[in-house]
């Protein structure tokens, strides 16, 4: 019946295959630094589809993904179920190791970032007792939305979420006089001897001048990639930045600016912390306890220095020299 | 800082319960078989059983051990053969790349240790389980595919030194590669960390209060804000741990702060509300000579107002002799440090309330017992602690053994996984066995608190029990929009229900007891905070469900075996 002996046929097979090759190859050649590949992959540049394009792509993420060998939801809600478990009983180190693996999972999910980098600088934060422990939970969720820019530079509502953080938390919370005061005076000085923690504040400026940046780099990025916001109305959107300046002179004129913190906490009638070992037990407290430091959960120095802060600051989300910069 | 009571085990008791759950095991299994000889065999069925079960009393009598030398050498070079040591390469790999996936940016030391030691200790299990897991169910399978078990049956060899030997075969060289991880994982954990970290690794040795009588803890309210006054103060005085709400009296429990997890309770500070802990036989514990005597504690704090929020809330600690109410109040109070260690050292000589020199251990430790009080001095907020929030620290011991005992949970629960599925390849193939091992190790890990709290063992928080019923009331709730919470009237339909459910509890709760609860074996969290693993709360409690599972388990294989038909592939 067949007229091909069993080698023809093998022949006829391989003959087959590289003519399917070929096209295969056409379409799906992988681009490189200095080439920019096939058909498909051109596509995908051209429409943002490609990892790379969306913004930087974590190897560890990437490597997970291939493992898990297209079970990324399941174990994404596995994670998911563990966090919630963690937080609850209050295992902060576990919360804080399972966040990065659902990021690892998820790195292009904004709302994954969000609600982490929300849940970090609030819920997280606002668990703990000492304002420095607090502040450092703060810290973390800053650090986690800049993290998340730099994986998500295109769309603009991580930038906008990271300017509310530094607006709000740092700005208005009931902390905002230490935590005001920590911006530019780390209470970590044995990682930040110079007072300012180059990954949140690198300019040493005030929290709503950092604040009008993102606000403003987001609405840029709103523009230029014309990925629309979809947190609020486009005017509000928009007015953001002039906000943060308001909220800047309100915190100024208040005594609650930088320069003059000591005269806000003494006009929200609150004693200078610094002073307190001297001071008698306010809020009814029992005279006489030793004073110690605020506990501080960055007192050890950091390994490898803070070359690791530095080097955990994103990428800009506007260098020009990114791709589908206009 | 754990998050659960540190209850000791008690080994008596558990070999009531063994010897219970085994004798009705036993005695379905006779039913069982007596009636399958029966109907397959006719009236001769019976005897055949008791011959089967008297041959193989007789077979484990006689076992030698050099024929399952021989065997355990043959099952070692089969896994070898089988290119089981290139697991070792995965776990290099993974070891290579960790620094990857463990965030750099935490500063904090205490929050990187715990990282990286939950790290290891998760790798180490998820690499050696799964292998030991294939291999023991796999074993058995393909040689008797291959045939070559049936040149090994043909030799003089009993069946159940087949299972003995495959049995320790397997475990060998999974405890070799455990072994060799466990070391590397030491010295990956010590050189990932920074020095600052690395001096924080310890093996902390805790004095915890130990649990109350069952008969004392019965006759106290369950619930938050039942009647306290109903109960006798001797009960009171027998309790380990205990409360005194603001006014003064003894309760079971503090204040419930509105915590979703209901693990501490708190006391209002500023008012006569106290947390007792009640330590006991520190007659052997602390040296008479000892020169001071170091409290621990991990405290939470709720603020019901912001207060002074650049000051902790003070905490009072009073040691307290229970005979002769000799009181120290430990001057000054502390400021809690929320989630971190607060440290108080007391010297030997100290000054009571009433200004009179008392010696730590001859003027207040009573018969090896001491109270310390705990009381919350800010106004307006709140101290939260459970059990293991407060004990005594004895002198630490090296990283390194708390570690080993953390990798010695682990090996108890591969050999456990081990012997499970060398049993199931007696009497299944290798996929079959592989399922079903595979399914009581996730279903051991994740259903048994489910269980038990569906069957009222254990509470969802203190005096709290699972509401809502069995699976039928819970659709029938679904169904008519019932909150678990609302009683249901008494009508036919509840009495139909609950009849129909409660056969089903009964049933989960039977199996609970037949499905190892494999989350005893996991003593990370120990490692990870800092403690030395107790022997007596955690690791004599996973030997004992090690052995208490293998012993039936090592028997039902034997019988599998051997009366299996070794030609059906």
């Amino acid at each position: 019946m067949n007229k091909f002996s069993s080698q023809q046929r093998k022949l006829i097979y391989l003959g087959g295959i590289v003519l399917l090759f070929i096209p295969i190859v056409a379409l799906g050649l992988p681009k490189s630094e200095e080439q920019k590949g096939g058909k498909l992959a051109r596509l995908r540049t051209e429409h943002y589809l490609d990892e790379t394009t969306l913004g930087d792509v974590p190897p560890e993420g990437a490597t997970m993904n291939l493992v898990l060998l297209g079970m990324r939801g399941v174990a994404t809600n596995v994670l998911w179920l563990e966090l919630i478990h963690q937080q609850k009983t209050k295992n902060w180190a576990e919360v804080k190791a399972t966040t990065e693996s659902i990021i690892k999972l998820q790195p292009h999910f904004l709302k994954v970032w969000q609600h982490q980098g929300w849940n970090l600088a609030y819920n997280v934060s606002a668990e703990w007792d000492l304002v420095a422990d607090r502040y450092y939970w703060v810290k973390e969720g800053i650090k986690f939305y800049q993290r998340g820019i730099s994986q998500n530079f295109m769309y603009p509502e991580l930038d906008w979420y990271l300017g509310d953080t530094y607006a709000k938390k740092i700005g208005r919370a009931d902390e905002r006089l230490q935590f005001r005061r920590f911006f530019k005076d780390d209470p970590n000085k044995a990682d930040f001897p110079s007072g300012i923690d180059p990954a949140v504040n690198p300019q040493g400026l005030d929290n709503y001048q950092v604040a009008k940046e993102r606000y403003q780099k987001s609405i840029d990025i709103e523009r230029r990639f014309g990925h629309q916001q979809h947190i609020m109305a486009a005017a509000l959107y928009q007015s953001y930045p002039a906000r943060a300046d308001f909220d800047y002179a309100a915190a100024l004129q208040k005594g609650v600016g930088p320069s003059r913190m000591d005269s806000g906490l003494r006009q929200e009638g609150i004693r200078d912390p610094r002073r307190m070992d001297h001071a008698g037990a306010s809020d009814g407290q029992a005279p006489g306890p030793s004073r110690r430091e605020p506990a501080n959960p960055c007192r050890q120095p950091r390994q490898g220095g803070e070359a690791a802060g530095r080097d955990r600051t994103p990428r800009d989300p506007v260098d020009p020299s990114l791709p589908g910069h206009v | 800082m754990l998050s659960s009571e540190q209850l000791p085990f008690d080994l008596v008791a558990g070999l009531l319960h063994w010897v219970i759950v085994c004798g009705a095991v036993l005695a379905v299994v006779v039913i069982t078989t007596t009636a399958v000889s029966l109907v397959t065999l006719g009236l001769s069925g019976p005897a055949f059983v008791v011959q089967q079960v008297i041959a193989g009393v007789k077979d484990f009598l006689q076992t030698s051990p050099r024929r399952v030398g021989a065997l355990t050498v043959l099952a070692i070079r089969e896994a070898v053969r089988k290119k089981t040591l290139y697991v070792f390469y995965v776990f290099i790999a993974l070891f290579l790349f960790a620094g990857w996936f463990l965030d750099s940016s935490t500063v904090d030391p205490e929050l990187r240790i715990r990282e990286h030691v939950s790290f290891v200790m998760r790798t180490l299990s998820w690499v050696i389980l799964p292998v030991s897991l294939l291999l023991a169910c796999w074993s058995l399978p393909d040689d008797i595919k291959a045939r070559s078990l049936h040149t090994v049956v043909t030799k003089p060899v009993r069946r159940n030194e087949v299972v003995f030997g495959r049995i320790l075969g397997i475990g060998a060289v999974a405890s070799l590669i455990l072994f060799v991880m466990g070391v590397i994982g030491y010295v990956w954990i010590y050189r990932q960390l920074p020095p600052s970290a690395r001096e924080m690794l310890t093996a902390r040795v805790p004095i915890w209060v130990a649990p109350d009588p069952p008969e004392a803890r019965s006759q106290v309210p369950a619930v938050q804000g039942g009647d306290p006054s109903v109960v006798q103060s001797e009960v009171w005085s027998k309790l380990n741990f205990r409360f005194l709400n603001r006014e003064g009296n003894s309760v079971a429990f503090g204040v419930n702060t509105g915590d979703e997890w209901m693990f501490r309770s708190y006391i209002e500070g500023n008012s006569q509300a106290k947390a007792i802990y009640r330590f006991q036989r520190l007659a052997g514990k602390i040296s008479s000579t000892a020169q001071e005597l170091e409290l621990e504690s991990t405290f939470q704090v709720f603020r019901v107002h912001k207060g002074n929020i650049d000051r902790g809330i003070l905490c009072q600690l009073t040691l307290v002799n229970p005979a002769t109410n000799v009181k120290v109040s430990i001057s000054p109070p502390f400021e809690v440090r929320e989630f971190r260690s607060n440290r108080t050292k007391i010297p030997r000589k100290l000054e009571d309330d009433d200004g009179k020199e008392v010696d730590l251990i001859t003027d207040l430790i009573h018969n090896g017992e001491l109270e310390v009080h705990v009381q919350c001095l800010t106004p307006g907020q709140f101290l939260g602690m459970a059990r293991p929030d407060l004990f005594i620290r004895t002198p630490d011991r090296p990283f390194l053994i708390s570690y080993a005992k953390g990798v010695i949970g682990i090996w108890l629960m591969m050999c456990m996984l081990i012997v499970m599925g060398v049993m199931a390849s007696c009497f299944a193939k290798g996929p079959v066995a592989t399922l079903f091992t595979a399914a009581m190790w996730v279903f051991g890990r994740v259903a048994q608190n489910w269980m038990g709290e569906l069957t009222g063992q254990i509470e969802l928080a203190p005096g709290t029990v699972w509401k809502g019923g069995g699976p039928f009331e819970s659709v029938w709730r679904i169904v008519t929009h019932m909150n678990p919470n609302i009683e249901l009237e008494d009508s036919v339909a509840k009495t139909v229900v609950q009849g129909i459910d409660a056969p089903i509890i009964k049933l989960i709760g039977g199996i609970q007891h037949i499905i190892p609860d494999f989350r005893i074996f996991n003593l990370a969290e120990y490692v990870a905070n800092g403690f030395d693993v107790p022997f007596d709360v955690a690791l004599l409690r996973g030997m004992a469900v090690m052995v208490g599972f293998a012993v039936p388990c090592i028997i039902i294989g034997y019988f599998s075996l051997k009366l299996r038909e070794l030609e059906a592939k």
